[in-house]
């Protein structure tokens, strides 16, 4: 069995390798669900990829460095896949958040938490990325990179609870009332927040001449 | 909510998205260093796994008959082994 293990794994190399491709719709997820229960690795595997960016991008800002995220984002996966027989759907609640409910628990749970600004170079992260292949170019890669360190230091000015709103709802890519089930804050208290951080982190940005959504930011970085 | 300010926040956190090694260097942690936590899968599951796999890479098919024509030589000759002690 270990190596016919051994054999798969090398031989899914490249689709976990290869860019995450963007969730389907929340009925195909539940299939991959119900096979990945059955014990289908390769159905794991398309539920790692469709949700691996989410996961991290909420986690990111919540941790020290780019290493502490990875940790963290593995063990919400072992945790949710070790955890999948105890996953309920439900009509109004989708997978992601479940998924994000856990990643937010092992935050909690973490002491890697940022309580302050962590200090970056950002010439120094955009030559780490060209180096590695992670950005087109030079300019490209100091751009992500400084738009990295403007919002890092953006969301490490806020506390715990509201830090960990503004990236379920941006990163998580969750909505108002995904968000308020998750953290137990009053979804007007959900709006609010969201509402006064994003224009406090967008001037913030624009203060620094960075202007996100006008060109394309995303892109593999990190 | 400003849907436009919404999607611009939005698409800033794109700058956190990880890059390809780093999602499967992740993924290798997940699949690899703990699968006695994952779910273990069914004969069935197994089989259409290879499958999928099979027909969808047939690139590193070449790759799969060999490692299983490497292993039946290894086998065939230690199998023979017994035999030998009983006659």
């Amino acid at each position: 069995m270990s190596v016919l293990f051994l054999l798969f794994a090398l031989l899914a190399r490249g689709p976990l390798g290869e860019s995450p491709e963007p969730p389907p719709d929340e009925a195909k997820i539940r299939e991959a669900i119900e096979a990945a229960r059955q014990g289908d690795r390769a159905a794991l595997a398309h539920l790692y990829g469709w949700h691996v960016t989410r996961v991290f991008r909420a986690l990111r800002p919540s941790c020290r460095n780019d290493a502490d995220a990875e940790d963290l984002t593995q063990e919400t996966f072992v945790k949710a896949f070790s955890s999948l027989d105890r996953y309920e759907p439900r009509p109004d609640a989708r997978f992601v958040s479940w998924l994000l409910a856990i990643a937010l628990n092992t935050a909690r749970k973490s002491a890697r938490r940022l309580s302050r600004v962590v200090p970056t170079e950002p010439e120094s992260i955009a030559r780490e990325m060209e180096e590695s292949g992670d950005a087109e170019d030079a300019g490209t890669a100091l751009e992500l990179a400084r738009l990295r360190d403007a919002l890092l230091a953006a969301l490490a000015d806020l506390g715990d609870r509201e830090r960990f709103i503004v990236c379920l709802r941006y990163g998580g890519e969750l909505d108002v009332t995904e968000v308020a089930e998750l953290t137990g804050a009053s979804q007007a208290n959900v709006r609010k927040i969201c509402e006064r951080q994003r224009k406090r982190i967008l001037a913030w940005l624009a203060a620094r001449g960075i202007s996100p959504g006008s060109e394309p930011t995303r892109g593999a970085t990190a | 909510m400003s849907p436009n300010e919404d999607r611009r926040l939005t698409e800033a956190f794109g700058a956190f998205d990880p890059s390809p090694e780093r999602v499967a260097g992740i993924a290798e942690r997940v699949f690899e260093a703990r699968p006695a936590a994952l779910p273990v899968p069914s004969l069935g599951a197994l089989a259409r796994e290879w499958q999928a796999l099979l027909a969808a890479r047939p690139a590193q098919n070449g790759v799969l008959v060999a490692a299983a024509a490497t292993l039946l030589l290894v086998a065939s000759p230690l199998a023979l082994l017994p035999l030998a002690f009983l006659s």
